[in-house]
């Protein structure tokens, strides 16, 4: 039988593993991004390097707008 | 004066003709590479775009991919002239009358040449030049 204060501790414990799943799935979005963002930056680099400064430039845009939000 | 023994010029010559023959293969080698490493990112950076909803970025990283593949794609050698050195130019032209690789296979059909034993050299034009001439 489920008493007063086993609910409370229940609900309890329901919250912080709600939390904690989303502070996971936060910290996989942050790494995520951080990942995408270092790839673009990669490809700018790379795309500068060969001489292909319109396609840098549309990379570094998107970075731009991806890092904004 | 210092004067380079002839044997000694042409081998420092064939050595230099090399080098710079290497440093161009292995140049060309390092961009292949790097546009390789390239798309590759922008691959992977482009499904990521779409997971985290930036379907119009997503978009533009794709068509960056199509043409920067279809500019590598187009990067075609000439067979005409790659590998050309000094001595395949002179060789060339000694057997094929050209200094590039391939034979100009439309020259006989433009003018008859005449033999060295008829004299002066003369090219006789035919019906198709006479006409651009007049």
């Amino acid at each position: 039988m489920i008493t007063n204060k086993n609910s409370k501790l229940s609900d309890e414990l329901a919250t912080s593993m709600k939390n904690a799943l989303l502070n996971k799935k936060s910290d996989k979005i942050v790494l995520a991004s951080e990942k995408l963002i270092e790839d673009l930056n990669r490809s700018s680099e790379l795309f500068e390097d060969l001489g292909n400064y319109k396609a840098a430039e549309i990379i570094t845009k998107i970075i731009e707008k991806v890092a904004g939000k | 004066m210092f004067k380079l023994n002839e044997s000694v010029f042409d081998e420092v010559t064939e050595q230099l003709e090399k080098n710079l023959n290497k440093f161009a293969s292995d140049n060309a080698t390092i961009k292949d590479k790097k546009l390789v490493e390239a798309l590759e990112l922008l691959n992977i950076s482009a499904e990521s775009l779409e997971n985290f909803g930036f379907e119009k970025e997503a978009n533009i990283i794709t068509k960056l991919i199509v043409v920067a593949a279809k500019k590598k794609k187009s990067i075609k050698k000439d067979p005409h002239t790659s590998g050309l050195t000094s001595e395949k130019m002179i060789s060339n032209l000694k057997n094929k009358g050209t200094v590039f690789n391939a034979d100009d296979t439309n020259m006989a059909h433009d003018h008859k040449l005449p033999s060295q034993e008829m004299g002066y050299p003369i090219i006789y034009l035919t019906e198709k030049d006479q006409v651009l001439c007049s």
